[in-house]
Order: structure tokens, then C-alpha cells, then sequence
């Protein structure tokens, strides 16, 4: 049977709207992606990053608005931040720091964001279990 | 607890769901106390159903599985509300566009939706509800600096009945637009327009006029601001709710971009007004140089063609213009332009910044027109140049774009409100605006800050950062962390200690302040850690 990976999406509230607009357009992505809504990226904080891997996420991924267009001013600038720290820790404890990335997008872009759940999906599939 | 389950089928639109495995899925929890299924819990049946069982079961949360379109949350949370739950109890799991819609395969579509039931029911069991809280405010407004936006912020104010106090640091209100020569599609004087404010402004009861004054300080947050300002080095006090920054900006000449000084032969537009004004001789041939330094704004191309049409109808001059991109947006600006073009005005192009020497009285600029494929030669009396607009320096601690001018908290969406909850921006401390565009955004400013105060009393966001006292350390991370400003420092009687305090109204609930605390001390009402981690874990696991 062909691996099925977990991936969980920490969205901001606006970016849920995204995933909601490619609903509503029957956009396709595929049924790996799980979506948790935050208020804003920046509520991200490394502990709720490492417990998805425990939990036995294959990958995660972090989405923010646009920069410069936080609706929290610099909420997803932090996040950024936190997702590089993550990536080290991840690097430290021999997990492949490509499991976990930030996209930003904007609330419109129901496109881009069925691209960033293929494109991640197709490269965690490579990437095989995390265990 | 006791919770309920309903699943909605939406009317039949989600076909690729398996309802009968979901459905014994829900069966097996063992803390469910009602789970029931309708067609479209949206319709009147479906919500009679669903206060029914509220009421007969004594439901204190509820689930609905189905949408979450923003408008239908708002109908569920009104049958809440109706049988006197927190509309805090509802929690809504979406399996019609993060699930159904888009998955085709019905097993895996099934299986997920699963996941998002399960972790809607977790994220259920840890909800916590707050009691809907009021906080009373402060219904009087500072207006800081009387220019025009300022004069009509606080007439505007002061009619709907708030009580105002306005601030101008200079000896007399009026700002800018004093010393204009005329404005253009207005038949008053800007003198005399400006003096009707003012009359007017002396005759409202409610507004209190403080010239020579300037703010120093502000504390607070929304609602209850303390403000110190400092009239002629004598200090005074004064609390609002709101305050209004109409503070303007100043108008510089470029002196680095242009590589020449002013002289009696270059002037600046305001000293052009100024001539005007004073009722002096204007020379012969004129020539205004548009868009040298590339920083141009659509303010100084209207005074530009008001002021030619003014030399034009006054004076026989002969009048060029020279632009590098002619900018008319704005309301009738399109007009004025085909107005000085008839009137005889005479325009040229650049793309390349043209030659200016220096000859006597006169000024000689050569300029390569390129839709004419011809280089022109100008002998003119007067050169007139732009000025560049810069922020004034107060309160550079709010928000600043690019420019260095008041950055608007979110360009779409809060354009007249500054990142500190309370204070609001108004006239060209924000963007350059004429006369016009001025008043109407002073009035729309002034509806804004009535309609948050005019309650007396504001009710506080439910998600909003709380502080556990023990645990916090005052290591200040959050302080330094909010984008609104909403924490300080402050002293907690009951513990004896100092701890760090979140301003209920300030705070906009992003978050970020509860995950930058080392110490987990500040949680956000709706979103906390345990529940997060939970919900996640519900996700990832059958």
C-alpha cells in the first residue's frame, strides 16, 4: 500500500478563509492535509511544532498572510522566526528540517493554497514515515 | 458537560461523506449526550430541533458538524443565545469545504472527517466559557492639532454630543489651509471659509480650544486615556476615551534632489500661494517643474493647475508645465486638467530630467519632449518647484510607513485607526489629501470614534490574553512582543507582587503574547496551549 502521510497546516484565521474559498470551488487537494485554525501565525510557538511530529505528523506546515500584511502587524514575522528555530531543533534531533515550512499567502488565494497542500504533500510522500 | 452533537447534511450537498459510519463513529463516545441528524439544521426545523434539545437535554455545548460559512455560525450562535447559552459554547466542524468538497475518495473523505470530529469534540470538552463583560469608558475626545481635518473632526464630534478638547501647538487654528490663495471649486476664500469653522467651533459648548499647546504624553489605553500637554510650559492634565492625530505634515523644498537653492526666481508652491496672498506682482512667464525628484503627489499636480489657471485668468502670463507623468486621480482633477489645457496652458513631457541654468532674472530650461520628438528651450521669469511632504515628529512610537508618515492599522480595513486601539488618525498626518478629501475624512473619523463611545460602556473581545499572576516572572517578552501595545506592568494587591496586565479593550487576541511568555503565564481565552496540543493530537490519531 502507497504511504500515506499525516500533515497537519497551522493557518491564521484570514488564510483558513483560503482553504474555505477552495472548498466552496471544489479545488481539490489531497485528504492528507488537516487544517488547525490559530488566530494569527503568530500564536505559533515551538512546543504545539514538536508535539504534531510526536503526535505523528509526517509534516507540518505553518501559513501566514503576506508580510507586510499581517492582520496583527508582525504576527507572521514571528512565526517565521519560530519556524527557522523549529527547523534547527529538528536538525538537531536527526529529523529532516524539509518536514516542516512557512507559505505566506493572502485570504483570496484558494489557488495557491491547493498548490502548497500538493507540493507538500508530494514532498513528504517522498520523503517516506518520519519513523 | 453535558454536549450534543448535530450533524447537518447540508441540505444533501456533501454526497462524498459515508453519514452512517460518521454517525456510529459519534455512537461510540461515551461522553455524548445527544447526537442528532437533520437535512439543514439552518432552516426553522432544523433549528427548533436544535433549541429542543438544548432545552429538554440541558445541553451546555454544542456541536454542529457541516459548515462554517461566518453567516451560518451567526445563526447558530443566535439559538444559543435564545436558550441562554455563551454563543462561546458553539463549536462548528467544517467537513463540507475543508473536507467534503474536496476530497473525491468517500473512504479517505470519511476517514477525515473522522479526525475533524473528533477534534471538534476535544476541542469541545476544554472550552471554557467567560462571562460577557462591559467595560465603561470615557466619552470625551482629544483632537490634537486644528487644521482643517482637525476644525471638522471636533465639529463633527461636538454635534453628535461628544465633549472635545482641541489641541493646536501654533497661536491659532487653521493649519494649512490658511495660507492658500484660493481652493479650487469652492467660491469662499480659504480665509474666510476657515473663519466660519472657527466661529463655529467658538459657539459649540462642547468644544474647548487650547492653542499654543502640545501633548507630551499619553497613557491608557481605550476609553481611558491620560493625556499630559504643556501650554506655554505650564502642564495640564486632561482624560479622554479617544484622541484624534490631525497633526498634518510639513512641506519641504528638495534642496539635495534638485542640486539648486530657492531664489527669487525659484519658488516653492506655498510661496507661490504666498505671492497671492500678499497681492504681489506675478512675472511674465512661468514654469512649473512636476515630478523631478520622483516623488511626486497627486496634491502638488492640483495645486499646480489651479495655480496655472489662476495666472492665467489674473495675470497674461504665459504659463508651461512639465511633468514627467501626469497624475489626475482624484475627484475632479481630470476636469481641471482639460480645463488648463483649454485655457491655454502649455504642457510638456519628460522622461529625462531637464537642463536648468541660471541667466540673470531668468531661468533657462531645456527639455527633451517625447511626444513632440523635439527638445524645447524655456526662458522663464519663475520656476516653480515642489515641495516634499514629511511627517511631522510627534508620536513617532504609533505605526509608521515607509515615508515616515502615520501607517494606518490596516490599509482596508481600519483605514482611520493607528495600531494603539483608541487612537485614530485623521487628514494628512496619514496620506496628503486636498481640502476636500480632508473634511470627509475628518467627518468619517469623527463617526467612527462616536460610534465606539457613544455607549458609554464597550463590551470586551472573548478571546482576548489572560495572565496568571504566579507564574509570571516580568521578564517583559510580552510587553515588548504586543503589536498593539495592550500590556503593562502593573501591581496585583491580592498577590502582593507586580505582574505583567493586559488591557481587556486593547487586546485584539492574536496570541502572540501567550506564546512568547517563557513561563505559559498568559493564555488566550478561546485558544489555549492544552487545548491546541489536544485538538492537534485528536487530528493525527483515529
Amino acid at each position: 500500500m502507497e504511504f500515506e502521510p499525516e500533515i497537519v497546516i497551522f493557518c491564521c484565521q484570514y488564510c483558513t478563509e483560503a482553504a474555505d474559498t477552495a472548498g466552496a470551488s471544489h479545488l481539490g487537494y489531497p485528504a492528507n492535509i488537516k487544517l488547525m485554525e490559530l488566530p494569527c501565525s503568530g500564536k505559533i510557538s515551538i512546543i504545539y511544532l514538536l508535539k504534531a511530529f510526536e503526535e505523528g505528523a509526517d509534516g507540518v506546515c505553518v501559513i501566514g498572510c503576506e508580510e507586510g500584511a499581517c492582520h496583527f502587524l508582525r504576527g507572521n514575522l514571528r512565526a517565521k522566526k519560530v519556524v527557522e528555530y523549529t527547523q534547527k531543533i529538528l536538525e538537531e534531533i536527526g529529523i529532516n528540517k524539509e518536514r516542516l515550512k512557512m507559505f505566506n499567502l493572502s485570504s483570496l488565494e484558494s489557488q495557491k493554497f491547493v498548490q502548497i497542500s500538493k507540493e507538500i504533500t508530494e514532498k513528504i510522500r517522498e520523503l517516506g514515515p518520519i519513523f | 458537560m453535558k454536549k450534543g452533537v448535530f450533524i447537518c447534511k447540508c441540505g444533501g450537498s456533501i454526497n462524498n461523506i459515508d453519514f452512517q459510519a460518521i454517525s456510529n463513529y459519534i455512537h461510540s463516545f461515551n461522553q455524548i449526550d445527544c447526537i442528532k441528524e437533520s437535512q439543514a439544521f439552518c432552516l426553522p426545523e432544523g433549528k427548533d430541533l436544535i433549541k429542543g434539545e438544548i432545552i429538554d437535554s440541558t445541553l451546555d455545548r454544542v456541536i454542529i458538524i457541516g459548515c462554517s460559512l461566518e453567516e451560518k455560525r451567526k445563526i447558530f450562535e443566535g439559538i444559543l443565545k435564545e436558550c441562554g447559552l455563551s454563543p462561546q459554547a458553539l463549536t462548528m466542524v467544517n467537513i463540507r469545504e475543508r473536507c467534503a468538497w474536496v476530497h473525491q475518495d468517500k473512504r479517505r473523505a470519511t476517514e477525515k472527517a473522522k479526525r475533524l470530529i473528533k477534534a471538534g469534540i476535544s476541542h469541545s470538552s476544554l472550552l471554557k466559557i467567560f462571562e460577557e463583560e462591559d467595560i465603561s469608558v470615557n466619552k470625551n475626545v482629544l483632537v490634537v492639532g486644528g487644521g482643517i481635518a482637525g476644525i471638522e473632526a471636533s465639529l463633527e464630534l461636538s454635534r453628535l454630543g461628544c465633549k472635545v478638547t482641541l489641541v493646536e501647538k501654533e497661536p491659532e487654528l487653521g493649519g494649512k489651509v490658511k495660507r492658500l490663495a484660493n481652493i479650487y471649486e469652492m467660491k469662499l476664500k480659504p480665509g474666510e471659509f476657515l473663519s466660519k469653522k472657527i466661529k463655529l467651533i467658538k459657539e459649540s459648548e462642547n468644544i474647548k480650544v487650547l492653542t499654543s499647546t502640545e501633548p507630551i504624553k499619553i497613557e491608557g489605553n481605550l476609553g481611558n486615556f491620560t493625556v499630559k500637554l504643556n501650554k506655554l510650559s505650564e502642564e495640564i492634565t486632561i482624560k479622554v476615551g479617544a484622541i484624534i492625530l490631525s497633526v498634518g505634515c510639513q512641506a519641504k523644498f528638495m534642496r539635495k534632489d534638485y542640486g539648486f537653492d530657492l531664489s527669487r526666481s525659484v519658488i516653492t508652491h506655498l510661496q507661490l500661494e504666498k505671492l497671492f496672498i500678499n497681492g504681489e506682482e506675478i512675472p511674465q512667464t512661468i514654469c512649473f517643474l512636476l515630478d523631478f525628484a520622483n516623488k511626486s503627489s497627486r496634491i502638488s499636480f492640483l495645486s499646480a493647475l489651479k495655480n496655472a489657471l489662476l495666472i492665467k485668468e489674473k495675470v497674461a502670463s504665459e504659463v508651461f508645465i512639465l511633468y514627467r507623468q501626469m497624475q489626475v486621480s482624484g475627484y475632479h482633477l481630470e476636469k481641471l486638467y482639460g480645463e488648463a489645457r483649454e485655457k491655454g496652458i502649455i504642457f510638456f513631457k519628460y522622461e529625462d530630467s531637464p537642463e536648468i541654468s541660471f541667466e540673470h532674472s531668468l531661468v533657462n530650461i531645456s527639455v527633451f519632449d517625447p511626444l513632440l520628438k523635439k527638445r524645447v528651450g524655456i526662458s522663464s521669469h519663475l520656476l516653480v518647484v515642489e515641495e516634499e511632504i514629511m511627517p511631522m515628529s510627534e508620536f513617532k512610537e504609533l505605526g509608521l510607513d515607509s515615508k515616515g508618515l502615520y501607517q494606518e492599522e490596516n490599509i482596508w480595513l481600519y483605514p482611520a485607526e493607528s495600531n494603539r486601539r483608541g487612537i485614530f488618525f485623521a487628514g494628512e498626518c496619514r496620506e496628503q489629501e486636498d481640502v476636500f478629501e480632508a473634511l470627509t475624512d475628518a467627518r468619517a473619523v469623527a463617526g467612527k470614534v462616536y460610534n465606539l463611545l457613544r455607549r458609554g460602556k464597550i463590551t470586551v473581545n472573548l478571546n482576548r490574553a489572560v495572565v496568571e499572576v504566579e507564574k509570571c516572572a516580568l521578564c517583559l517578552n510580552c510587553i515588548r512582543s504586543c503589536p498593539y501595545e495592550a500590556i503593562g506592568k502593573e501591581f496585583y494587591k491580592d498577590e502582593d507582587r507586580y505582574a505583567a496586565k493586559v488591557d481587556k479593550l486593547s487586546c485584539q487576541g492574536c496570541g502572540i503574547c501567550s506564546s512568547i511568555c517563557p513561563a505559559g503565564a498568559i493564555q488566550l481565552t478561546q485558544y489555549e496551549n492544552e487545548q491546541i496540543i489536544t485538538e492537534c493530537a485528536s487530528l493525527l490519531t483515529d
